[in-house]
């Protein structure tokens, strides 16, 4: 559309021109307007986008927005419809896939189409049947040739350029002769001819047809064809036949011999294989040969084949196999033979030498006279003439030659010193490394006149007496070095610097026994003696049986062994003969140190000892020998000893025997049909640990328990004035754990200072553990309160003995609320006056706060309890000493008790704690004792407690 | 009597891939059983030199194998630090016993085959349960303090050899133990046939025969090497000789009051590494490190 056709340039515009309004028309403006073309007529707004179909493409707010309504695209009049939602899990079988085709409108769709390449109609020979498109063409053809041939007679080949007016168009047809029809035609094929694969897709039924009829052609004999036996001929022969082709396909019935699925042709992409399938199954009465013929499945084995465990199909065959196909020489084979047969009453004919197929030739070919193809053959190595098969190892032929060669003779020594040295050098240098090392130096010195010696010049005897030397002396080396024994543990040891193991059983034994066991030892064996003694001294002179003995002794000494019994001692008892074997000992060491330590002065000193030994005795000599004995003793046992018969030692410490209890699992008696040794028991006892053992055997060592009854007779008046010199602290919290904490051991002391009861309070029947406790938290407190006492400037009173008290106390009465003692009262005082400058309360002592605390929440009931116990024990409390003391009952007196706990001493606290956790009982006199004396104070005291009212030791 | 001893080669059984590292009779010792490095079990029939069955399921190396009383059911332990339970017939395995921290050196049957112990590398003595389907241990006696190398069982106890150099005794009747110390490290554990004696082998190429009574040394047997390889040692069924296994490839008869070598011939190419004899005929069975298992007849 463009102008360049009015031109005539090759300007090519694409695109639609705006027309100019100036230079329209009104009616070509209208029309440009109404085909939009004319935009700057229009205002903006009235402008819209259409598309190629003159659709509106977008449209304004209120009427759909930017291109949503559901003219165009999608959706309802409405706009958007939001889908509801729907489960696909039912099915997802349904699912598919979708393509971009199916997001496509029809624009884009024909878009796509368009790029598709497609056979054109014109083009299209399989549009319909062919043949038929075929038939209609030819009938065409002839009546148009019939035409032309009324028409135009004259011009038969040229093909109507310009068809006259008359002819109509169904008759002139234009020459739609397709491409494919061409094609067709120019590979042979004419009309009316079946079309379709014919060489190779053929069936093998077809070309069997074929070739059968081929065959009789030829043996009617008026073929000229050769009938060449391989298939390529006959293929030949077939199509020169010109057998008549079909366009049907010859469906030949065949009964399904195979497992196959229906239609399933194994052959289909490889047709070659056909033939061999087929000639199998036909010819069952050539199956014999054929078996011969046809190769074991060791030949299939090659390249890809099929597995190991599968068996030989007849598909199977491997198709990589290279070379000729075993079975294509078996059908060629009996192809030939067939062919033969046929051929009978044809005329002979010149034929080619054929060689028995499947042996060395093709048919067709000849073998050839000589044989092209050798194999390279390569000549072995030459070995070389000085090869000795068998490596021989040098130094183990010197070693051999050293040992065999008969020594040279021996050679003077030439003048020339240098040359000497040279020669001695060499020798050893040579014996060391061998003999390559010789043919080394000689090669390189031959011109030397030093080294002629080499080669048997000046010292060359010389020389070969110094290497036999120096060889059989290195031979010797290194015989001893293989003579010597591997190393053992205990050898690498040493050598390592390790300490040696003790095996002995010596260290093992307590010291008392091993003397004793050294002593029969001794009894029994003895060491022989390195160097003989001459025993030119008669020690028992006096006692020629005894001499004869000890002689005897000496001589069994350096024979060493199993002590003989000698035949004069007989006689003897065996504690005397073991003294008499340990004084032989001593005068046979002491003769024998006496001959080892001095040469010179031997004969004087020997003559001296043999004075002593003459003069003195028998006694003086047992006295002398046990001097030695003793001397020598530590010696000898602390050396493990080695020279003594290991036999009893190892027996001795192996094997060692230990017994312990061990406990079974209950199942595991049970699978062995056991009873369980241990039935009953919830679990085996654990063997006492050392920490366990030592934290029960501490309290009860004696040093501890005396200081404990010692302590406990100071234990009630030390509790009161710890609790008085107590600075105040708060300590509420540390109650509840601290009580459990002081109940464990409560047991352990029980057994421990179950006798100390009396001391403490004989008349009251409060438990052992109580004092027990008691006295153990006031030894601990002692050196507390006497730092405290320091720190408060307080002289700590000496503990009071109770005994002494006690009696006071009781005397005293009830009434009593004066003081019993100076000292503690002056405590007291002075306490009081501290506690009074604090603003606090502190008529209640230590000890009524001991019994409160604890039961602090069920107070009530408790005292409910006590009250009637009171009344019981009325009478005993009667002894007691009395305690001015405020009792807890009134509304004051619990608000004053709860402060005076807040500003207890912490540290105090926990040791009043420990000793808080007492009995039940006793407690329980306590507070009877406080209500007896809140009755008291009812009746007699003041509504102020008064600060005078001091606590009395009082007996806890 | 010494010539009853076996001592003709009646049969090689070869098979295994790699050392073998124990052989063991079923109870009627009309078969035996062999493990070894390759992993394998095989099930031979010794007098003809069948190899009947294998058993593939270890993942390391099989050290030891036991066999139940009534044949159906063997258990077998190595490297691998589990105990298979195995169903002869079948050759499935029952059960894998979590057996030990490390490698597992020993296993055994108790009389009734109810309980599996088993003795290793761990120091430790565990015992299984058969009967149950828990594969936990019923009771570990941790009392070594080295690994335990061999084991016996009797009616009512296990006795365990360690290479501390202790045999111990677990009296589960008596619910004690007692620990004969022997000074050398040991590495088999046999008892007699009445009982009475534990013929124990160690490692400084001394068989030790031990009064169980008492504890006491009653002979001590050498002659032949062991240093270093775990081998066997065991009575023969007569109780009147005691047979040793060395290194060497030898195996040894002792007198077993005299302590003198009756006899001792090269039996394989190397080290033994396991023997055993037939409860009642004169049958020996060895297994070496070259991978064979012979079977030795009078």
């Amino acid at each position: 559309m463009g102008r360049g056709d009015d031109d005539g340039s090759a300007l090519v515009v694409y695109g639609t021109p705006l027309e100019n309004s100036d230079e329209l028309s009104a009616r070509k403006r209208a029309k440009a307007l109404d085909k939009g073309t004319l935009r700057q007529q229009q205002p903006v707004w009235k402008q819209d986008a259409r598309d190629s179909e003159g659709r509106r493409r977008f449209h304004g707010a209120f009427t759909g927005g930017f291109s949503a309504g559901y003219f165009n695209t999608v959706g309802s009049k409405d706009g958007w419809e939001p889908k509801t939602f729907k489960s696909s899990r039912g099915s997802r079988a349904d699912m598919r896939q979708h393509s971009a085709y199916d997001y496509m409108d029809d624009e884009e769709r024909r878009e796509m189409d368009s790029k598709q390449i497609g056979t054109a109609q014109e083009f299209d020979t399989f549009g319909f049947t062919a043949a038929e498109y075929a038939r209609r063409e030819a009938t065409q053809e002839t009546n148009r040739y019939a035409l032309f041939l009324v028409i135009f007679p004259q011009d038969l080949r040229s093909r109507p350029a310009v068809i006259p007016g008359f002819v109509p168009d169904e008759i002139i047809v234009p020459p739609t002769d397709s491409i494919g029809v061409k094609l067709l035609r120019k590979m042979g094929w004419r009309h009316g001819r079946g079309i379709g694969p014919k060489h190779i897709a053929a069936s093998s039924e077809v070309k069997r047809e074929g070739r059968k009829a081929m065959l009789a052609l030829a043996s009617a004999g008026s073929s000229s064809q050769d009938a060449g036996p391989s298939l390529e001929d006959s293929e030949t022969a077939e199509e020169q036949l010109d057998l008549p082709p079909t366009s049907v396909p010859d469906f030949v019935r065949k009964i399904k011999d195979n497992v196959h699925g229906l239609g399933f042709d194994p052959f289909q992409s490889a047709p070659e294989f056909r033939h061999a399938k087929d000639y199998r199954l036909d010819d069952d009465k050539d199956k014999v040969k054929r078996r011969t013929l046809r190769p074991n499945a060791v030949t299939m084995s090659k390249g890809f084949g099929i597995g190991a465990l599968e068996e030989m199909g007849d598909e199977d065959e491997d198709v990589y196999a290279t070379g000729p196909h075993p079975e294509m020489m078996v059908l060629e084979d009996e192809e030939l033979e067939r062919l033969e047969k046929i051929e009978k009453k044809a005329p002979p004919r010149p034929r080619l030498p054929t060689v028995a197929v499947g042996k060395d030739a093709l048919p067709g070919f000849k073998l050839a006279s000589e044989n092209t193809y050798q194999a390279e053959w390569f000549h072995p190595p030459v070995v070389p003439p000085d090869y000795v098969p068998v490596h021989k190892f040098v130094a183990a032929l010197d070693l051999s030659q050293s040992q065999s060669d008969n020594a040279p003779l021996e050679a003077p020594q030439p003048e020339d010193k240098t040359l000497v040295k040279l020669i001695d050098g060499m020798a050893i240098l040579v014996a060391r490394s061998g003999t390559q090392l010789e043919a080394l130096s000689k090669e390189k010195n031959k011109e030397n006149p030093l080294f002629q010696f080499l080669f048997g010049g000046p010292g060359g005897d010389y020389y070969t007496r110094r290497l036999w030397e120096e060889r059989s002396k290195r031979g010797l080396q290194i015989q001893s070095n293989r003579d010597r024994p591997k190393l053992g543990a205990s050898e690498r040891g040493q050598a390592l610097g390790e300490m040696p193991l003790q095996k002995s059983a010596l260290p093992a034994i307590p010291a008392e026994d091993r003397a004793r066991l050294q002593a029969t030892l001794n009894n029994t064996f003895m060491k022989p003696s390195a160097e003989p003694t001459k025993t030119n001294r008669l020690p028992f002179e006096d006692d020629p049986a005894k001499q004869a003995r000890y002689e005897q002794f000496v001589k069994d000494k350096y024979t060493g062994g199993l002590r003989k019994m000698n035949k004069g001692a007989q006689q003897l008892t065996e504690a005397q003969r073991a003294q008499e074997i340990l004084e032989f000992e001593a005068v046979a060491h002491a003769a024998r140190g006496t001959v080892s330590s001095s040469g010179a002065n031997l004969l004087g000193k020997l003559a001296a000892s043999s004075d002593r030994f003459t003069s003195g005795g028998v006694e003086q000599a047992g006295k002398f020998v046990k001097s030695i004995e003793e001397q020598q003793s530590p010696n000898q046992l602390s050396v493990p000893s080695t020279n003594y018969a290991p036999q009893p030692s190892t027996s001795l410490s192996y094997p060692r025997r230990t017994e312990e209890p061990w406990r079974p699992l209950p199942l595991l008696c049970k699978r062995f049909d056991v009873l369980d040794p241990y039935t009953g028991q919830s679990s085996l006892a654990k063997p006492k640990s050392r920490i366990e053992s030592l934290t029960l055997a501490t309290p009860s060592e004696s040093l501890f328990s005396s200081k404990i009854t010692e302590a406990l007779g100071s234990a009630a008046k030390d509790e009161e004035v710890q609790r008085e010199s107590t600075p105040p602290v708060d300590e509420g919290e540390q109650q509840e754990p601290e009580e459990k904490i002081a109940e464990k051991p409560v047991d352990l002391y029980k057994a421990i200072f179950s006798d100390d009861e009396e001391e403490e309070a004989p008349s009251q029947p409060v438990k052992n553990v109580d004092a027990a406790n008691a006295a153990l938290t006031r030894l601990v407190a002692d050196d507390f309160l006497e730092s405290l006492g320091k720190e408060l400037g307080l002289a700590v009173p000496p503990p009071m003995p109770v005994p002494v008290k006690a009696p006071e106390d009781s005397s005293k009465g009830q009434t009593t609320q004066d003081t019993s003692g100076g000292q503690p009262e002056d405590i007291s005082k002075g306490q009081t006056t501290e506690d009074t400058s604090s603003g606090q309360p502190q008529d209640i002592p230590k000890g009524h706060i001991k019994f409160v605390k604890p039961s602090r929440k069920g107070e009530e009931p408790k005292a409910d309890i006590q009250k009637e116990r009171d009344e019981k024990a009325q009478a005993k409390d009667a002894q007691y000493t009395s305690e001015p003391e405020d009792h807890a009952t009134t509304k004051d007196d619990k608000d004053q008790r709860r402060s005076r706990d807040k500003r207890k001493d912490k540290s105090r606290d926990r040791r009043e704690e420990s000793s808080k956790e007492r009995s039940k009982r006793k407690r329980r006199e306590r507070k009877e004792r406080h209500k007896r004396h809140k009755s008291k104070r009812r009746r007699t005291s003041s509504s102020t407690s008064s600060s005078s009212s001091s606590p009395s030791p009082s007996c806890s | 009597m010494a010539d009853q001893l076996p001592r003709r080669e009646a049969v090689v059984l070869r098979g295994h891939e790699g050392p073998v590292l124990a052989v063991r009779f079923n109870s009627d010792g009309n078969y035996c059983i062999s493990c070894g490095r390759d992993r394998v079990l095989c099930l031979w029939n010794p007098q003809k030199g069948l190899r009947i069955k294998s058993y593939n399921a270890h993942a390391r190396e099989v050290r030891d194998v036991a066999v139940v009383a009534d044949n159906s059911k063997f258990c077998s332990c190595g490297a691998d630090r589990q105990l298979f339970y195995w169903d002869v017939p079948t050759g499935r395995v029952i059960r894998k016993f979590r057996g030990h921290d490390s490698e597992v050196n020993t296993v055994k049957f108790s009389e009734n085959s109810t309980v599996i112990v088993s003795g290793g590398y761990d120091r430790s003595v565990r015992a299984f349960d058969c009967r149950s389907h828990s594969i936990e241990p019923i009771q570990v006696i941790e009392a070594f303090s080295d690994s335990v190398t061999s084991l016996c069982m009797t009616r009512t106890e296990i006795i365990a050899g360690s290479v501390d150099g202790s045999i111990r005794t677990f009296d589960i009747r008596a619910g004690r133990y007692c620990s004969d110390d022997l000074g050398h490290p040991i590495n088999s554990v046999a008892l007699s046939h009445d009982g009475k004696c534990t013929l124990a082998g160690c490692l400084d190429s001394t068989l030790r025969l031990i009064d169980r009574e008492t504890g006491d040394l009653l002979q001590e047997y050498k002659g032949h090497i062991n240093k270093s390889y775990k081998t066997d040692s065991c009575l023969t069924n007569t109780d009147a000789h005691v047979v040793g296994s060395s290194e060497d490839g030898r195996i040894y008869y002792w007198d077993l009051v005299d302590s003198s070598v009756v006899s001792s011939f090269k039996a394989h190419a190397s080290a033994v590494t396991s023997i055993a004899y037939h409860k009642t005929e004169p049958m020996l069975v060895t297994s070496s490190i070259d991978g064979t298992v012979r079977v030795w007849t009078p």
